[in-house]
């Protein structure tokens, strides 16, 4: 196990040299630079020479090959550059917007597993009973709805009609019950249909008609094997939607104010802020290879199959 | 069964249920904005008894932009200080744009034209109690020129000294805007005789509000300074929102969240207007959005196609269809310009339209309504953009009504094909009042062979009037100036100048004396405060 955690660790490597240089290259047919849109998105028009002495200061006017070989050189002694719409070094910019985006995810998901988990076993349990239909129905409207539109939704009835919870979202935890739902109702509703969908499937097999025609209780049946063979390729969607809300959600960050990574990273996109693009793509890559390395050891460990296959 | 299945999966949802929004409602008290306010919207619930208690003088208010820190030389960020009147300058502009001393009492330019004496206010203080004299304030101007690459460009400075109460500046040639751009919060005076390296998070001004807490790109907390030149403040504390999306800005206003909001969205605008609970204020801007017109290419490098095209924009139609308060102008200036109103603006007027296109060869229509001429072309325009507005979209339907084909052009890179001359029209939202003063609109885009003068402008009257501003130091006769450039403009066709934008603040009905200016940068005063 530790040869091939090794091994999946040292993938990273190529991953990330791929994936920053992709992006700086396609950062480099974007039009305009960071000084134009600086200017632009102030609604001012810069002196030529004093915009020209910026883009030199930041190495704009170098060729893309010397721009990456010295973005590389200084990220790896950490140095991942200033962000030219913040005015402060990158790492500084993310460690400052990652807790709040790591408290929102954390949140998102725990209320997507509460609610999904339990759900999606009753709907399938209670296949086509009312119980069903109703779950069915509300994880249709779920998967269907915008989280813009369900986010104002929560705002007016929650914040402006009941007063009982803020629309600024803040920095504090009543703050990010609105926000938190608005993110998780999609993902509670497509895990209820999935969980439905593979409870479903594992409860039509052999096996399970076996162990109750030796006289083990259904709910003894359903809880030690459907369940976890059903939760199984649940795990691989959950590994996604971790990767996914830690990347930032970026329309629920914009409607309820709240500063994560994921609307820094739709700014500084617009802002053609090179380096915190840098940085974002490389947390991203992290993330990404890391649920990954997560998932499949998991698999590893809860599917005898596997473990059993070797390496 | 399966009834024992239901019952355990209920109570489990049912328990998580009751934790998470336990630990929710427990995180709440005693932040700032953490919940909802009652209908005074005067401080959020979130604060408990503590918030009730300061329920009359504390202000929570929303703008609709931050830059990344509060330290007034470093980008744009003096914006944000004089938005919560925490940082000063020494001369301000009011809501007719006039200028009106802060810090400095009073002010005048030498014969010499290049040397300008400004007069310390007795009295005023840092909000540290050191005093604010004018070797403080010599330190902070030279302070703003050092940290700022804008700060040399916007004043031309040769020297400035103090000479007693007074500050005496020096530019490197007689410049009538200095006064003006002296008003940039850029050039908010700060304590420079202290350590200024955490200026970032609690800048040292003389305002009446003094910064205690400063969260990147959420808010900041402010106190009343008891040493305000002023008097005191209207307000014990404020806090001041980040909120750049307008609707979360509206939704929070309504929620009670914020006592009072700066920018209304036109779409929302009904939602507060005619609202006894509200209080709505508009003021026209010192925006103009306008359209440049390549002169040096066809077809407007025809004057007859210029004047034609203006002559078919219904203005206030466009303005009117938009909402939102905006304005038709018609004049690269908007109408807070105090020569607006002696200027012969371009008007919608089609009889003239049909004129100037069949002067310049457009005499027939074809079946679709569209002019065309003698060899069957239409006349057809296109406007470069990077994106699609309603307001493109009625200038193309005006156009229409009187036979120009509009075709808009969508690109992402606007600017470099704006800025190498291949367009025929290009979309712009800019100040063009610019601290007040006209200079620098007219510098930059109209002078022949200036930075922004992507259209390829030339008339040598014009260069001579905006040249006459450089050595013009009185305001009155400045704007005189500016009045006869902006005719000249307006009777060569330099531009379609279409509408200004207005800004719309709006409070909850027992904030008083929330003020709206024409420049946006300025919001709360320290008159600011709840009815009694």
């Amino acid at each position: 196990m530790l040869k091939y955690i090794i091994v999946r660790l040292l993938h990273t490597i190529p991953v990330l040299i791929g994936v920053t240089f992709l992006t700086f290259l396609l950062l480099s047919f974007a039009p305009s630079d960071p000084v134009t849109m600086k200017y632009l998105n102030m609604g001012v028009s810069g002196d030529a020479e004093v915009m020209e002495a910026e883009r030199e200061e930041l190495g704009l006017n170098d060729p893309l090959l010397v721009r990456y070989g010295r973005w590389v050189a200084n990220a790896l002694r950490g140095d991942f550059g200033e962000s030219v719409s913040y005015n402060h070094p990158v790492a500084e910019e993310m460690a400052r917007r990652l807790p709040r985006t790591i408290k929102l995810a954390v949140c998102a998901l725990a209320i997507t597993v509460v609610f999904s988990i339990p759900l999606g076993i009753l709907s399938a349990v209670y296949k086509n009973k009312l119980a069903d239909y109703i779950i069915r129905f509300l994880s249709f409207v779920g998967v269907s709805m915008p989280s813009f539109w369900l986010g104002m939704l929560l705002i007016y009835f929650f914040a402006i009609k009941l007063n009982l919870l803020p629309s600024i979202s803040g920095n504090n935890v009543i703050g990010l019950i609105l926000p938190s739902i608005t993110l998780s109702v999609w993902m509670t509703a497509t895990y209820i249909r999935r969980l439905r969908a593979n409870i479903l499937e594992e409860i039509n097999k052999d096996y399970v008609t076996g162990l109750l025609s030796k006289g083990i209780p259904q709910w003894k049946v359903n809880l030690k094997h459907v369940l976890p063979n059903a939760l199984l390729s649940i795990i691989t969607m959950f590994g996604m939607s971790i990767g996914g809300v830690l990347g930032g959600a970026t329309i629920v960050e914009t409607v309820f104010s709240y500063q994560g990574v994921g609307k820094m990273a739709a700014d500084a996109v617009t802002a053609r802020d090179y380096n915190l693009i840098q940085g974002y793509v490389v947390w991203m890559a992290l993330i990404f290879v890391g649920v990954n390395l997560a998932v499949d050891i998991l698999y590893r460990v809860l599917d005898p199959r596997l473990r059993l296959g070797g390496e | 069964m399966k009834k024992k299945w239901l019952s355990l999966l209920l109570v489990g949802v049912m328990a998580l249920s009751v934790a998470l929004s336990g630990c929710g409602g427990s995180g709440g008290s005693g932040g700032n904005g953490g919940g909802a306010s009652d209908e005074t919207g005067a401080a959020p619930a979130g604060g408990g008894e503590d918030a009730a208690a300061a329920e009359d003088s504390h202000l929570d208010f929303g703008i609709y932009w931050f830059g990344d820190d509060l330290d007034p030389g470093n980008g744009w960020n003096g914006w944000t200080l004089t938005r919560a009147a925490v940082g000063e300058t020494l001369v301000t502009v009011d809501e007719n744009l006039n200028f009106v001393g802060q810090i400095a009492d009073e002010w005048s330019v030498d014969d010499d034209q290049v040397t300008w004496r400004f007069h310390i206010r007795d009295g005023v203080t840092f909000q540290n109690g050191n005093v604010c004299d004018a070797e403080a304030v010599v330190g902070s101007i030279q302070r703003s020129l050092e940290v700022n690459e804008r700060g040399q460009t916007n004043l031309k400075l040769a020297s400035v000294e103090a000479d007693g109460d007074w500050v005496v500046f020096t530019t490197e040639e007689p410049y009538g805007a200095f006064l003006a751009n002296l008003t940039e919060p850029l050039f908010v005076i700060v304590d420079t005789s202290v350590d200024t390296s955490d200026y970032g998070n609690h800048p040292i001004c003389t305002g009446a509000y003094m910064v205690t807490d400063f969260e990147p790109e959420v808010s900041f907390d402010a106190v009343a300074y008891d040493g305000y030149w002023g008097g005191t403040p209207g307000f014990e504390s404020i806090t001041c929102y980040n909120i750049p999306d307008d609707n979360s800005r509206a939704s929070a206003l309504q929620s009670g969240e914020l006592d009072m909001m700066q920018r209304v969205a036109a779409t929302d605008l009904s939602l507060f207007e005619g609202n006894d609970d509200y209080e709505v204020q508009m003021a026209t801007g010192t925006r103009v959005q306008f359209l440049f017109m390549n002169t040096q290419a066809a077809p407007f490098d025809d004057e007859n196609i210029r004047h034609a095209f203006n002559a078919a924009m219904n203005y206030d139609a466009i303005a009117g269809a938009i909402g939102g308060g905006l304005t038709g102008v018609g004049s690269p200036f908007p109408p807070s310009a105090s020569f607006f109103g002696s200027l012969n603006r371009d008007t919608y007027d089609p009889d003239a339209c049909a004129e100037y296109l069949a002067a310049a060869g457009y005499t027939e229509t074809d079946d679709e309504g569209y002019v065309v001429n003698a060899a069957g072309e239409r006349l057809v325009c296109h406007i470069l953009m990077s994106e699609s507005t309603p307001l493109a979209e009625m200038v193309q339907h005006w156009a229409k009504e009187c036979g120009i084909d509009v075709e808009i052009t969508l690109a992402e890179n606007v600017s470099d094909t704006r800025n190498a001359g291949d367009f025929e029209l290009v979309f712009a939202n800019w100040q063009t009042l610019s601290t007040g003063d006209p200079q620098w609109f007219l510098d930059q885009v109209f002078k022949t062979g200036a930075t922004d003068n992507y259209s390829g402008y030339s008339n040598a009257e014009l260069d001579a009037l905006i040249e006459q501003l450089t050595t013009t130091f009185d305001a009155d006769e400045r704007m005189n100036i500016a009045g006869q450039a902006s005719q000249i403009i307006i009777d060569e066709a330099f531009g379609c100048f279409l509408v200004d934008v207005t800004n719309i603040n709006v409070c909850h009905s027992n904030v008083e004396n929330m003020s709206t200016f024409p420049i946006d940068y300025y919001f709360l005063t320290p008159q600011t405060t709840f009815a009694q």
